[in-house]
């Protein structure tokens, strides 16, 4: 029992009472609290490794991450009945981790959860709006060939947190635009914006990685 | 813009929808005939997709090797006793009995 309560995360008494009785709803249909517990240990366990991956890059600590992963577990199964089965069940996670994160564990609890209107619309700044020159495209060619592991995770780690979770969610997790959206909460043309921008910063500060390690040379990009 | 030839689609319209085109993000896909069209027109505006998409894609894996952490075998076991526990609460609380974990 010591051990149990031990590694247990606090779930509130009243969300288990809410479980249970969504429970005697399913008991007369088909499923019991043992099947919904069999099915969340299919479908729901095989996601751990990547929501902890994820945890890292969202708290940047590895007792943080487990302490949030195992949280998200928690809700996800007292809420499990609230989950349509055949819908996105990975998105789903995402978003009971992206919540608690938010909620519970990000450091400076006083920042708001989106900014404003003016990012909204900006994503359409995006460099993109003249061609490139074939300088600048074979820099950054060279820029990604050379990069280290250590380097991207902390050019990822240093962006602001909107970017990052933009940024992770969509080209590490290949989430749709309309997922990251529902899983952080924000407008999907706010996503835009944070993914596009949030892309821009990370290869502008490869680009400064690199020249500090001297494998390209500086100024053209 | 640089190729000279005028386009249904001008090169500008197209470059700032170059990022949605890549993620596979418009729908419309009358419009996303009209890009394609564009870029088989425009060697320019072909180079800018083709340079955008490999450092897209370089960026990608270098992101997911980089950021591929396993969870520690702990934390699968801890999910694990606790979602035993967790169903074990919800059975008592269903046959009406008091949970021993109740506060």
């Amino acid at each position: 029992m010591a051990v149990a309560l031990m590694t247990m995360k606090k779930v509130p008494s009243n969300e288990i009472a809410t479980a249970s009785k969504s429970s005697v709803a399913i008991a007369a249909g088909h499923e019991s609290v043992v099947q919904r517990k069999e099915r969340f240990e299919r479908d729901a366990f095989q996601y751990t490794n990547q929501l902890y991956a994820a945890a890292m890059r969202y708290t940047k600590n590895p007792s943080d991450a487990e302490d949030l992963v195992q949280d998200t577990y928690a809700k996800a199964f007292v809420s499990f009945h609230q989950f349509e089965e055949g819908t996105n069940l990975k998105a789903w996670l995402y978003r009971i981790l992206t919540t608690t994160f938010i909620n519970n564990y990000r450091k400076d609890q006083r920042r708001p959860l989106q900014s404003g209107g003016g990012e909204v619309e900006d994503w359409q700044l995006y460099d993109a709006a003249s061609h490139t020159s074939d300088q600048g495209k074979s820099a950054e060619d060279e820029v990604l060939e050379n990069i280290a592991d250590v380097d991207i995770k902390q050019a990822l780690a240093d962006m602001p947190e909107e970017f990052r979770m933009a940024v992770y969610l969509a080209d590490v997790e290949g989430f749709s635009y309309k997922d990251i959206a529902d899983i952080v909460g924000a407008p999907t043309g706010t996503v835009m914006s944070r993914l596009h921008r949030g892309r821009k910063l990370l290869r502008e500060s490869l680009a400064d990685y690199a020249k500090d390690r001297g494998f390209v040379k500086g100024g053209e990009r | 813009m640089s190729c000279g030839n005028p386009h249904e689609l001008p090169c500008n319209e197209v470059l700032h929808s170059l990022v949605l085109f890549i993620d596979h993000e418009i729908e419309d896909q009358n419009q996303v005939h009209q890009i394609e069209v564009h870029f088989q027109e425009c060697p320019p505006c072909q180079q800018e997709l083709t340079h955008e998409q490999l450092v897209l894609e370089k960026l990608r894996s270098l992101l997911s090797e980089s950021c591929a952490e396993e969870a520690p075998d702990s934390l699968h076991e801890k999910i694990l006793n606790q979602t035993t526990h967790l169903a074990q609460q919800m059975q008592a609380q269903f046959f009406g009995m008091p949970s021993p974990f109740a506060t």
